[in-house]
């Protein structure tokens, strides 16, 4: 290791070089764009800007199970989400989530970035003004009028709930399952759904044996991923599956992650079960 | 007629503690319902949830006082242990490759199948490494094992495809009883039962060896063809026992000690009951891992452990003061 830099190993230089090439390669051509460093910022603005207006996303919205964009992630670089790649890319706009990547931000902040924070959205009606918060950001205030009216037109669209509210249970892997106020409960309302786990004011992990002795009419859980996990071999327990035979329906994890366009796929996939239910 | 006498209490104790299994949960379920059979939610509760979870505590405990027994009579060494020995971790390596890259998925068997060969691997650099060694060797064996099993447990869960994978080090560290199925049960019984028949039969060449090597080989044993049993057997239950429950520790270096005063001096008759005792052990840390009210359950491997790691250091202390 060279004295005149102590603690940087051949692999940090290596990883820095490319940082900086991938900065210059960018630089000339014109103002860096714009570097999400959260996995639902990652969507939104993949939904809405070009991949030439952005200097990065996070891996996780490559992976294709929890990103409804991952096939626009081809042309976008991936990021981690550290302090040195925001040093690095320099670019114009931070997008960050309500958690997470906390030093990343701190130096875009330092370096005078403008860095916006997306909160959370706990209600399917909170989608359509971060849409168009994020589309104005951007730069693309049209294509953000058009998405979250979109948005809402095919919100309107799906049935009233009925008289009868049959109960879902949402069970993640690892057997959690989401509390009042989410979005998945958010999401069972407006498909005519009670969530069961705020029926019974239990949230966190739930239990098979409570599942399977106080049984929801609707299961709701993943569809089954193609690399094994414990996590997800208990959604596919034998218990679940004799119990819950005909009342279950799968819903991809990847449109319940986050608030955006493609969670509407998901009340629709449960209004489409609910309609299907026994009488 | 002491010895008969602590099987059948043994047996009893395993018996209701097997039954208090079946009983106890997280929901309450009146009596009639959970016997009463049929898709009723009692009756599912008992027969996916419940029986296999008494089954594998019975299994898994069993394999692991025995090993234990055998182990510590084979290397004629007190601290002897499939976990402390690395034998569980490495198990826990071939369970993990097989599970987590697919391969278990496509052939079942595969999963004891990477148990038995990580176990046997093992075995077989223990006994290489310090198989006539001291008590010193063996253990520093056993650590350097044990630190190997949870670096590559880490790396593959790591490289592991699935997102979850990384979360699941405590399964297989500390090991979990919970949300098995009859499934598990099928794919450990033959390796358990394979390899605790061929411990079992070595109950006599055990109790030759004790006496010495020259005393062993004068009574007609083949120390080689009993080395080679021993190894096989415990890696065979070990393997398959580790794959469906992760590595729990320390149930087979507590229970042969327990088992020594009662049992008599001899290894081999210290086999069978440690075997017994390893179930009830087993069967009642995990009744208390399901009784203790914690938000997220105490993994069955730090009940073990607590018991367990305060007992060997009371083992080691005995030690020295008898080499003082």
């Amino acid at each position: 290791m060279h004295p005149s830099c102590p603690g940087l190993s051949w692999l940090e230089a290596k990883r820095a070089a490319w940082l900086l090439s991938l900065a210059l390669a960018i630089a000339p051509a014109r103002a860096a764009g714009v570097l999400s460093l959260n996995l639902c910022s990652d969507q939104l603005l993949l939904a809405l800007a070009d991949p030439a207006e952005i200097v990065g996303v996070t891996s996780l919205a490559r992976d294709c199970r929890i990103s409804v964009q991952c096939d626009a992630t081809q042309h976008v670089p991936a990021v981690r989400g550290t302090a040195e790649e925001v040093m690095a890319l320099r670019p114009r706009l931070v997008l960050a989530g309500p958690t997470g990547a906390t030093t990343a931000q701190d130096a875009a902040r330092r370096r005078g970035i403008p860095l916006i924070k997306l909160p959370s959205t706990p209600d399917l009606g909170d989608i359509p003004a971060q849409v168009v918060q994020v589309a104005d950001s951007v730069g693309h205030p049209d294509r953000g009028a058009a998405l979250s009216a979109a948005f809402a037109a095919r919100l309107a669209a799906f049935p009233q709930p009925g008289e009868r509210r049959p109960v879902a249970a949402i069970y993640e892997p690892n057997g959690y399952s989401a509390g009042p106020d989410s979005l998945t409960s958010s999401v069972l309302a407006r498909a005519g759904l009670q969530n069961w786990a705020a029926l019974h004011r239990d949230q966190g992990r739930i239990p098979l044996e409570r599942l399977i002795a106080d049984p929801p009419d609707l299961l709701v859980t993943g569809e089954p991923g193609s690399d094994p996990s414990l996590a997800e071999a208990m959604l596919w327990h034998p218990a679940l599956l004799q119990r819950f035979a005909g009342r279950r329906v799968t819903v991809p994890q990847r449109d319940l992650i986050c608030g955006t366009p493609a969670t509407l796929d998901a009340v629709e996939a449960l209004v489409r079960a609910r309609l299907a239910l026994p009488p | 007629m002491i010895r008969r006498d602590l099987l059948a209490t043994l047996a009893i104790l395993v018996a209701a503690l097997f039954v208090a299994s079946l009983l106890a949960g997280e929901v309450a379920i009146p009596l009639r319902d959970l016997f009463g059979g049929g898709q009723t939610a009692g009756g599912l509760i008992l027969r996916e949830l419940r029986l296999p979870r008494a089954i594998l505590a019975v299994l898994v405990g069993g394999t692991l006082g025995l090993c234990g027994a055998a182990m510590q009579g084979l290397l004629r060494n007190p601290l002897a242990e499939p976990g402390v020995l690395g034998v569980s971790g490495c198990a826990a390596v071939g369970a993990v490759l097989a599970f987590y890259f697919g391969w278990a998925a496509a052939f079942p068997l595969l999963l004891p199948v990477g148990g038995i060969i990580g176990a046997l691997l093992a075995v077989a650099l223990l006994y290489a490494l310090a198989g006539g060694a001291g008590l010193l060797t063996l253990l520093l064996a056993g650590a350097a094992l044990n630190s190997l099993a949870g670096a590559l447990i880490a790396l593959l869960l790591n490289l592991a495809p699935s997102p979850y994978a990384i979360y699941e080090v405590l399964f297989w560290l500390m090991g979990s009883l919970t949300d098995r199925s009859m499934a598990q049960v099928g794919l450990a019984l033959p390796g358990i039962l394979l390899g605790g028949a061929l411990l079992l039969g070595t109950r006599r060449a055990l109790d030759a060896l004790s006496l010495g090597e020259d005393a062993a080989r004068s009574l007609g044993f083949s120390l080689g063809a009993v080395r080679l049993r021993l190894v096989l057997g415990s890696a065979l239950a070990v393997g398959a026992a580790v794959a469906v429950s992760g590595a729990i520790g320390f149930v087979g270096l507590v229970v042969p000690h327990l088992m020594r005063p009662l049992a008599g001096r001899l290894p081999g008759a210290v086999l069978l009951p440690s075997a017994l005792a390893g179930a009830a052990l087993l069967l009642a840390a995990d009744l208390a891992v399901r009784l203790i009210p914690t938000a997220t359950e105490l993994r069955l491997g730090v009940l073990t452990s607590l018991i367990g790691a305060p007992f060997f250091i009371l083992l080691v202390l005995r030690m020295r003061r008898q080499e003082l």
